[in-house]
């Protein structure tokens, strides 16, 4: 039995594969601006690291407020990073939840902001919506400790499977001017 | 003072009773289907998310081919996160339900012909996802890879153990 999910998978040959820049770049930024979860890739060595971790876009930049840990001293050593995000953690195939998922893979360069730094400050005060955590704890202020950490994208990998309903594949690619 | 805050300034450390961490892991990892893992080869980290499968502590994922599995062949040490939460709300006591793991472990790249690449297949269920594609399991395409994980550590964080005085890091070192 042919499923609409089943069909466009095997049109693909057929569907378009890059849609227009300025289309793409839009998505990825009310994706980004949607979600709030990530899984921050870092790794030292031969040994990876994947840390979930709450984030705040602006544009194609992504701001973290991080504890200090494992992710902060491989980033220090190393500042190439990879990053997971997607909407949906049980997606059930059988409904047309296909329709709905979303992801994106950022490949960027990470760095941890000293807090007294002019970008650490201005990210607090614009950017990093710290206060709904500060509240539950109580506080008026940052989390004492956690410093943030500001991922610039040098790629974005972004996936749809809806983005096949408009003629185009499921996963596009937009890349950082050099 | 909140609830939370409290909580976090009793500094709780107590660890749970190793019974009841394996019970709340291994039932965390049933109820999850999807993990990130993250791989590196050359000093670059990647972030792929998948579904995947749990028997135990080990898990199952299908991967399509990519720089993942290239990875994996050179190095095979693996980490993986999982959670549950794509929203949390911090002000609506979502610190009580959050709940995510962390595994550190080593990734085996299963090949058709391979008895745990058959054992794989069956732990993975595919059913749902060919059925939504209108293939059933045995017209199908199969990966040429299937990656077993087989974890070594696993940190387990839950707000809600504050609750019970117990630390919401939780760690389960896994002997080989």
């Amino acid at each position: 039995m042919k499923t609409q999910l089943g069909e466009l998978v095997a049109r693909r040959s057929t569907l378009k594969a890059n849609m227009p820049a300025s289309k793409l770049m839009e998505r990825i930024c009310k994706f980004l601006k949607e979600q709030a979860m990530c899984t921050l890739a870092t790794s030292l060595g031969d040994t990876p690291r994947a840390t979930l971790l709450e984030y705040f876009s602006e544009g194609t930049t992504l701001y973290i407020n991080g504890d200090p840990g494992t992710k902060l001293k491989n980033i220090q050593a190393n500042p190439k990073v990879c990053i997971a995000i997607y909407n949906m953690v049980h997606p059930y195939w059988l409904s047309d939840d296909w329709k709905r998922i979303k992801g994106a893979r950022v490949t960027g360069e990470a760095r941890v902001l000293d807090p007294e730094d002019p970008e650490s400050i201005r990210a607090r005060k614009e950017i990093i919506r710290w206060q709904p955590f500060a509240e539950a704890l109580g506080r008026d202020d940052p989390p004492p400790g956690s410093q943030v950490i500001k991922v610039e994208a040098t790629e974005i990998e972004y996936y749809e499977f809806a983005l096949m309903l408009e003629g185009y594949i499921g996963r596009q690619l937009w890349q950082a001017p050099k | 003072m909140t609830e939370l805050g409290d909580l976090v300034a009793k500094r709780y450390t107590a660890k749970l009773p190793e019974d009841k961490l394996k019970e709340r892991v291994l039932k965390f990892l049933k109820e999850q289907t999807m993990c990130v893992i993250s791989t590196c080869k050359d000093n670059t980290p990647r972030a792929t998310a998948l579904e995947y499968f749990s028997e135990g502590t080990t898990l199952y994922l299908a991967p399509d081919p990519g720089t993942k599995l290239v990875n994996l062949a050179a190095n095979p040490k693996i980490s993986v996160a999982i959670f549950n939460m794509i929203h949390p709300d911090w002000t609506a006591e979502d610190w009580k339900r959050t709940k995510g793991v962390q595994i550190t472990g080593v990734a085996k790249l299963l090949s058709p012909g391979d008895p745990e690449y058959a054992h794989a297949v069956k732990v993975y269920n595919w059913e749902p996802f060919f059925k939504a594609l209108g293939q059933t399991l045995a017209d199908g395409p199969k990966p040429q890879k299937m990656i077993k994980v087989e974890a070594r550590r696993i940190e387990y964080r839950e707000g809600a153990l504050m609750l019970e005085g117990y630390s919401s890091a939780q760690v389960w070192e896994i002997s080989k």
